[in-house]
């Protein structure tokens, strides 16, 4: 008799004890940029890689030009170079000859501002101060970049949509040598084959957009303020996605920024 | 499924010759099998079957031995028959158990089923014509201390499918139910008149929570889901000489989940039946109200299988196949509604009564909507937000269902007896998960006449027509006649014909949905064998309701009981 | 198949061998509450049937209502009694107690809500009928319902009398 008192005393605490209640103000943790959920990680890095930044514009007559060079290049140092157009400026704004499609986004706008861009196109390799409007000498300058650039990091990546829509990215960063400064990591999304107006050299031509800079960004997510060789820093972020874009042909593009001066130290990208 | 064969021959023999020479045991068990050969009919819809034949069959094999017995069913679906789901398909012992029974103790381990009072908050059952078996997995605990008091204690995780459920994610269902009877507690009360029980029970579920984002006015969140759900009911039932009055009150926490759309309000369900009934007449009535009462051992499942609870439909279960043709199912997310049924019998030798006296019975239903206001700054059913407010009192302005059903039964004479039924329906079907807005209004008669030929022999006839304007195609389709003539040998055979014509389908074809169907009887084995189309519709028992496919072809049942 | 037609045999043969049995234990409701273990269930040594129905299984209705024209007759000869087992469950339970009264039945009423004793008892489908004998051995049963069967359980409980007398 004692033994089943026992027993039933114990289940019903169990019981009892095992209610939970959330009230309102509870029940929802927004979420910022940073989460505790991960991913597995997909895409290693091994090399040091650079970001190419083209300011370009759908009526933008010489824009197509400068992609076919930045094309080029890509199919020349592979991983190593990562491509995002930024549509941004009065080429970019949609007209009806455009069916309307409207590419710029606040952080497009806020980089032109940031960096002065007043002609197109216009590419910022690794956000250093000034962009090169030359075509002529873009190939050169990219090489130039490539050569020069310590390798400090490799940005190893994972991504997975959530809920058809969101998108959580897992960030592996690895400190090859020791670096002492604040630095910060930014992720944005890109979108390719998107199809639209282009005016190229004052036609308007069909044409496939690649690499088009998406909404959302997330900037300058602090990170630590020195690095010791041998450091892994593991986190993971995640980014409000748009019922718009057609995830399949989006990538994340993720760079390590110094916040003091801005300059991108190493970039990765991975598709979805 | 050869290895799982020979085990089961031997665990069933070595199980019986045991019982036989060692400890006199007693085994008993029964077994079914269903066969169904379909082949493709384009006119009814009748979808191409791969496989020659479909079966389904299980055996029960049930062990005693004074306090102490054990059990085990067999199951396989090679593959499931149309309607199952192809989860089952398989072959495997999914319910096994041992129980001692001593004194006031009884222990049971393995698989078990239980209820709780009227099963609002606890219900382990098994419907096998619906392919529904949410059989409990772990030990089970009765204890009754003293006479008129029952303690149960449950802890266990349900059946899915073929799933190994201690490897999966699913809940785990903790439950505890007490139930006094003052009559038979205290002696001064054992003869009175006047009864009463309460009862009361607790159950938690515990099911680890995966994260889940959601976005908010354009932010986004991560929603805190609780991984203990709690649930409690409170019941009684009191009865004075003819009068029967009984009532639970049912309370769920925080729970959201798949079905009710991942909102945080609490549920409850109430349900109040009374009855009066003397020598020739009944009565009885019955209330209930739902508030989001969807519980279920793994929170994104939304079909039939892991409920934790039972939600009685109130409304009358039919038998005849057209008065089911609209059939009425618990909306688990929200519904009241009530029902009345009066039974009477005209006394044999008067004038309305005749030689046998009538049976006239009385049913009325009517189910509705519950109340629902959205959440300031919030859309209804807004997910992450605690959903909606509903008003207990107020009836929800969709009217789900309504019955009106008169029978007549009536013996003639020594030989003939004849039951005529008439019903009126109103049937949503938006609630019921069907595109179209305009309710479907149907009328049915039957009329259904057994003659007895001779001491063995006898005769049915049945007709069952159903009228009604809507047409929506493929599951509302106009008027029907359905005719059916059946002539039995009693404990030998039987042998039937049936045709079931969709004459009033406008829009679509007239079918003709025919069986021919043949049954056999030995003492407890029973073979039928039917030959014919069967339209797709759906079966409900108690209130849940499977889809059942169109076929064409041959179906075979065996059961048999030993 | 052949697998499977080989069990049904096997099944079908054990049903041969196991005749006699006796009532598995089961706690069962009366109409007014009680709680009755389906081992206690007797006649004081005569035999006795139990029937396994439900409120909305027309069969059984038919059965019931069929036996109860002949229980007067049947219990003057045999001395025999009838436990009608409802399995109905919560959604129409509560009208039970009301057509029983309506049709006038004798018989004992025994619920079995949530199919417990019908699980133990083996029964597929109702209606299911077992008799029972003085030492509370089954003996006889029989699924379904035909006009005419009531003639097998009588005869089936006359033939227990006979052997014991």
């Amino acid at each position: 008799m004692r033994k089943i008192l026992n027993t039933i005393l114990v289940i019903s605490s169990l019981i009892f004890a095992s209610c939970e209640n959330y009230d309102e103000n509870e029940r929802l943790i927004p979420i910022i940029g940073e989460t505790d959920l991960t991913t597995p990680i997909t895409k290693q890095q091994s090399e040091q890689a650079i970001l190419v930044e083209d300011f370009t514009g759908w009526n933008c007559p010489n824009c197509p030009g400068g992609t076919e060079v930045l094309e080029t290049e890509m199919g020349k140092y592979g991983e190593r170079l990562v491509v995002s157009a930024v549509h941004t400026g009065s080429f970019a704004r949609p007209s009806s000859e455009n069916n309307n499609l409207d590419f710029r986004t606040p952080y497009g706008d806020e980089l032109k501002q940031t960096f002065n861009i007043t002609s197109y196109p216009a590419i910022l390799i690794n956000r250093q101060a000034t962009a090169i409007t030359s075509i002529g000498d873009w190939a050169a300058k990219i090489a130039e970049k490539m050569a020069s650039t310590s390798h400090n990091f490799n940005i190893s990546l994972g991504a997975e949509i959530l809920e058809g829509k969101n998108i959580l990215v897992s960030t592996k960063i690895d400190v090859l040598k020791t670096v002492d400064s604040e630095l910060s990591l930014t992720l944005y999304v890109t979108e390719s084959g998107i199809e639209g107006i282009q005016n190229v050299e004052s036609e308007h031509q069909l044409y496939t957009f690649k690499h088009v800079l998406r909404e959302n960004p997330l900037k300058e997510m602090p990170l630590a303020n020195s690095f010791k060789q041998g450091d892994v820093i593991e986190k993971n972020y995640l980014i409000t996605g748009s019922d718009k874009w057609v995830k399949e042909n989006c990538a994340v593009v993720v760079m390590i920024t110094d916040n003091a001066t801005g300059e991108v130290l190493q970039v990765n990208e991975i598709e979805l | 499924m050869k290895k799982i064969l020979v085990i089961l021959f031997l665990s069933l023999f070595s199980l019986t010759s045991y019982a036989q020479s060692i400890l006199g045991g007693k085994v008993t068990g029964n077994f079914q099998m269903d066969i169904q050969a379909s082949k493709e009919d384009s006119i009814i819809g009748a979808e191409k079957v791969n496989e020659k034949l479909l079966s389904n069959a299980f055996a029960n094999i049930n062990y005693t031995s004074g306090d102490f017995s054990a059990g085990l069913r067999f199951e396989s679906y090679l593959n499931p028959i149309l309607g199952f789901d192809a989860q089952y398909k398989g072959v495997g012992i999914p319910y096994r158990y041992a129980s001692y029974k001593k004194d006031y103790l009884e222990v049971t381990v393995g698989n078990y089923y239980e209820q709780f009072g009227n099963g609002l908050i606890f219900r382990s059952y098994e419907e096998r014509n619906l392919g529904l078996d949410n059989a409990m997995d772990g030990l089970r605990i009765v204890a009754k201390p003293v006479n008129g008091v029952a303690i149960k204690g449950v802890i266990g995780k349900q059946r899915y499918y073929w799933e190994d459920i201690w490897k999966n994610n699913n809940g785990l269902i903790r439950g505890l139910d007490a139930e006094i009877s003052l009559n038979d507690l205290i002696t001064k009360l054992n003869a009175s008149a006047t009864r009463l029980t309460l009862g009361g029970s607790f159950v938690s579920v515990y099911e680890q929570a995966n994260p889940k984002i959601i976005t908010l006015d354009g932010d986004m969140y991560k929603m805190i889901i609780p991984e203990n759900v709690g649930a409690m009911a409170v019941r009684f039932d009191f009865s004075h000489k003819a009068f029967f009055l009984s009532g639970e009150y049912a309370y769920k926490g925080q729970d959201p989940n798949a079905v009710n759309g991942y909102i945080y309000k609490p549920g409850n369900a109430l349900l109040l039946k009374a009855s009066y009934s003397v020598k020739g007449l009944g009565i009885s009535l019955e209330a209930k109200r739902i508030d989001n009462m969807s519980f279920k051992s793994k929170r994104s499942e939304t079909g039939n299988m892991l409920n934790v609870n039972y939600l009685p439909a109130i409304t009358r279960q039919h038998a005849y196949s057209l008065m089911a043709m609209y059939p009425y199912a618990t909306q688990v997310n929200g519904e009241m509604g009530i029902q009345a049924d009066i039974m009477y019998k005209i006394k044999k030798n008067t004038l309305l009564g005749g030689k046998y006296g009538t049976e006239l019975k009385f049913n009325y239903s009517r189910v509705h909507s519950i109340d629902q206001q959205p959440i300031v700054g919030y859309a209804l059913n807004q997910m992450g937000t605690e959903g909606y407010t509903s008003n207990f009192f107020k009836v929800g302005d969709d009217l789900y269902f309504q019955e009106i059903n008169f029978e007549i039964g009536k013996k003639i004479n020594r030989d003939l007896k004849l039951n005529l039924m008439y019903s009126n329906q109103i049937f949503n079907p938006i609630a019921f998960g069907h595109p179209e807005a305009e309710n479907v209004y149907a009328n049915i008669f039957v009329a259904d006449a057994t003659y007895k030929i001779s001491k063995k022999h006898s005769v049915r006839g049945e007709v069952q027509w159903l009228l009604t304007e809507q047409n929506y195609g493929e599951w509302a389709t106009g008027d029907w006649l359905q005719a059916t003539a059946e002539y039995n040998f009693a404990g030998k055979w039987f042998f039937a014909l049936s045709d079931q014509w969709n004459y009033g389908n406008e829009v679509g074809d007239k079918t003709h949905y025919y069986s021919v169907a043949l049954g056999s009887t030995y003492k407890t084995t029973r073979v039928s064998l039917s030959y014919g189309k069967q339209r797709s519709g759906i079966i409900c028992i108690g209130g849940v309701c499977r889809e059942v496919p169109a076929s064409n072809g041959l179906f075979m049942t065996i059961t048999s009981s030993f | 198949m052949k697998k499977m037609i080989l069990f049904a045999i096997a099944s079908i043969c054990s049903l041969m061998i196991y005749a006699q049995q006796t009532l598995p234990s089961v706690d069962l409701k009366t109409l007014d509450g009680k709680s009755i273990n389906t081992k206690e269930i007797n006649n004081e040594g005569k035999p006795f049937a139990i029937c396994f129905w439900a409120t909305w299984c027309k069969p059984c209705l038919m059965e019931l209502s069929t036996f109860a024209e002949l229980y007067e007759e049947w219990q003057e000869e045999t001395g025999m009694k009838i436990f009608a087992v409802s399995i109905d469950d919560s959604r129409t339970q509560s009208k039970v107690q009301p057509l029983v009264n309506t049709s006038e039945w004798e018989y004992e009423i025994l619920l079995d809500v949530n199919s417990e004793f019908k699980r133990a008892m083996g029964v597929n489908n109702p209606p299911h009928t077992f008799v029972v004998n003085g030492k509370g051995e089954i003996v006889w049963q029989h699924v379904g319902y035909a006009p005419g069967d009531e003639e097998g359980l009588i005869e089936a409980i006359r033939k227990v009398i006979a052997e014991e007398k």
